[in-house]
């Protein structure tokens, strides 16, 4: 494994990052490394070290991306504890940790289903809520719901353009009622919502959230004007790291504008104090920080 | 000829500002008809004359039949699927996307097709750390060459067959076999050439991994793309309509400009998509460039300039058919690689008519000669064609910088040998007809 592979790796989980959600970049992913694994044409004493860089590569990739890690660091004890790379020939070894990953992504399936059961329970009649996101489990959450004969509104927070029409699209074959707003009317739009849903990348061994950029913002209007925020996300994102070792991106780049140019950081994703945050729903239901010691998952 | 001096001049002016993009080229040869009007060297009734409309007419029915097909997201459904079908190999990458772009440039016009390609070329190379250059080159490069392969493919081509009356069938019938040849030479070359960009990369797990986030992130960019099917298909029946009645011209005595425009005519009453936004996509610059092209060719004509650069410098050659294709061939060749191919040969054709009214060589030999040099000769340079311009601006917008010599590392090589083809290839046509 080069720099230049882990760069390129980084640029592309980067990529998926801002149009896919958590959950669903890790089924890529999963699937992704079955695919590459069955068009490997490798040794069998290759095998181990190429499986291993790769799994190691995803880990440390910038961003972090969860519940990959955790997924990727369970499959490969799984696969140690298996023995796979003893087995000949070599397709066996292909096979057996295919079989492995497939147990991966079905056990990601079955916690994000769990924790959608658990989230419909948080809307009511009547809710005016706030979604500014594409956050996988939220914009799942809302449909749900509206199937369940909940009536709510939806206020959809315009931040970035991309977002905001993939909010309105699942929003519309949703037939959700949803008003946009734009984030420089953010205090008008607390004022007519109830409640302000959020998804996260990782909830952080220091009590803090890793979120989609442009979150922290809200969260932090959302306190001071006592608009309850529920964060939904499964504990296959608690990770014992804490919020200095996530790996955020900051992107360095020139704008220019009607002949004025400047340079502009931009990072991807926030870091939100899960102080702020009023409920914290998983798939085992909500939970409080103190009770995260019990749940962190082990050292990768 | 006496009178003849100012026009010459204002056409020697609207070909360095051609030459040297000095400014945009419709306004270049616009502006030299203006001078010519303004001087009363020709009446804007003498002007429109001049105009080859049935030029005007194919090119602007194929650009309406393209536009509608790139609104339906055709194009963008194409690439993805090339892009997944390769599975990240490098020469799958070079082979398959090479084939398309040939296909495509022979039925569509070449900058259409560098649009088409070069992104998602420069998206898939880029995003597996391979350096985007050389597959850019190598499809400005193959686009050129697919679109010498019909009257529809390239402007040389068009300019040639609506000018002389050649129909489409000729066209393919007598250039499919030498453009097949050129294509395998150039993709062996550029195989050869640089072996080390090809190599595969199914040993290497990462990147058989980065392949999969990438089509990945490919797929959604299609699946964000607006793709009205309805419109895709009514577009592709009436492309493939147009091209039924290309192919059947000499049955039903349909000119090309007819049926491209008869059918971008019916495509836009059936579909009913918004003309405006159809309208928007048609290269209107292009087409005020070749009606100011034709004006300026044909005042000189008038004037007695290209009888006389017929007279005083080809004929000069002599009378053996063999020379005489070879120099229309090579001449073309090297010229359309620093000039831009359209002047060229809107220039050339009054000239090759007056050589073949003195030596009658069979079997259109000059205009194929003429047709392949001009079109295969748009490689030597990145100036060469329209395509190489596109194509290398695009790479540029992307983050690919390419440079003149780059190209021309590449592109001459190809050219040389694509001409020596064409050469032995013209030698063997004319040893059969005479």
């Amino acid at each position: 494994m080069t720099n230049r592979d882990q760069q390129i790796l980084d640029g592309l989980f980067r990529d998926l990052v801002d149009v896919y959600t958590p959950s669903e970049c890790s089924l890529i992913a999963l699937n992704g490394f079955m695919q590459a694994l069955r068009g490997l044409r490798s040794s069998a004493d290759r095998i181990e070290k190429d499986v291993s860089d790769l799994i190691q590569a995803v880990i440390d990739s910038q961003p972090r991306l969860y519940p990959l890690d955790n997924l990727l660091a369970d499959l490969r004890d799984e696969i140690e504890k298996e023995e796979c790379f003893k087995l000949e020939p070599l397709e066996k070894v292909v096979s057996s940790i295919c079989e492995l990953t497939e147990a991966q992504i079905d056990h990601l399936k079955a916690s994000t289903n769990l924790l959608l059961e658990k989230g419909v329970a948080y809307i009511e009649d009547g809710d005016r809520i706030i979604v500014h996101s594409t956050h996988g489990v939220v914009l799942r959450i809302l449909p749900m719901a509206k199937q369940l004969g909940r009536e709510f509104e939806v206020l959809v927070l315009r931040q970035d353009k991309l977002k905001t029409r993939q909010i309105v699209k699942a929003m519309e074959e949703a037939g959700l009622p949803y008003t946009v707003c734009p984030e420089y009317d953010l205090t008008y739009c607390i004022q007519q919502a109830n409640k302000f849903f959020i998804g996260a990348q990782a909830i952080t061994s220091d009590n803090k959230a890793v979120c989609d950029a442009g979150t922290a913002s809200i969260v932090g209007a959302a306190h001071l004007a006592e608009l309850p925020t529920l964060l939904f996300a499964s504990t296959l994102k608690l990770t014992p790291r804490d919020s200095s070792d996530q790996n955020i991106h900051v992107k360095s780049e020139i704008v220019e504008q009607n002949g004025t140019s400047y340079r502009q950081l931009t990072h991807s994703h926030d870091i939100v104090d899960l102080d702020l945050i009023d409920h914290l729903v998983t798939e085992q239901g909500e939970i409080s920080p103190d009770q995260f010691p019990g749940l962190r998952r082990r050292e990768l | 000829m006496h009178d003849a001096l100012i026009p010459i001049l204002v056409f020697l002016g609207v070909y360095v500002a051609i030459t040297f993009e000095l400014v945009n080229k419709a306004v270049a040869a616009l502006t030299g008809v203006a001078i010519l009007m303004l001087l009363h060297l020709v009446s804007e009734h003498e002007a429109v004359e001049l105009v080859d409309f049935e030029t005007i007419t194919l090119l602007t029915g194929m650009m309406i039949i393209v536009s509608a097909l790139r609104i339906s997201g055709l194009f963008t459904l194409v690439s993805v699927r090339i892009a997944e079908f390769t599975g990240g190999s490098p020469v799958k990458i070079l082979v398959l996307f090479s084939i398309v772009t040939a296909v495509m440039s022979a039925f569509l016009d070449n900058v259409t097709t560098v649009l088409i390609i070069i992104p998602i070329i420069i998206e898939l190379t880029k995003g597996l750390g391979l350096d985007p250059k050389k597959f850019v080159i190598s499809q400005a490069l193959i686009s050129n060459i697919g679109g010498a392969a019909t009257l529809i493919g390239d402007p040389p081509n068009i300019i040639i067959g609506s000018k002389v009356g050649l129909s489409f069938n000729q066209f393919l019938s007598n250039l499919i076999l030498p453009v097949v040849l050129v294509f395998v030479f150039a993709l062996g070359y550029l195989w050869i050439s640089n072996r080390n960009v090809f190599r595969p990369i199914h040993g290497n797990l990462t990147k058989l991994f980065a392949v999969q986030l990438l089509l990945q992130k490919i797929r959604f960019q299609m699946e964000n793309t607006h793709m009205d099917r309805k419109l895709l298909w009514q577009g592709l029946v009436c492309l493939g309509l147009a091209i039924a009645l290309f192919m059947t011209q000499t049955i039903t005595g349909f000119a090309p400009g007819m049926v491209a425009l008869s059918m971008a005519m019916f495509l836009l009453f059936v579909s009913g998509i918004d003309i405006e936004k159809v309208l928007e996509e048609v290269e209107w610059p292009t087409l005020m460039f070749f009606s100011g092209l034709f004006i300026l060719v044909g005042v000189l004509e008038e004037r007695g300039v290209i009888e006389w650069v017929a007279n005083n410098v080809f004929m000069q050659i002599g009378d053996d058919p063999y020379v005489v294709t070879m120099v229309v061939l090579w001449v073309g060749g090297i010229a359309s690689g620093f000039l831009d191919n359209i002047p060229f040969t809107i220039t050339m054709i009054p000239i090759v008519q007056l050589i073949m009214e003195n030596n009658p060589i069979p079997n259109n030999i000059l205009w194929w000669a003429l047709a392949l040099g001009a079109c295969l000769g748009g490689n030597m340079t990145m100036i060469g064609s329209s395509a190489n311009i596109v194509a290398i601006g695009l790479a540029h917008r992307h983050g690919a910088h390419v440079s003149f010599l780059d190209f021309m590392k590449v592109g001459s090589v190809i050219t040389l040998g694509s001409l020596v083809i064409a050469s032995l290839y013209l030698a063997a046509v004319l040893r059969f007809s005479l």
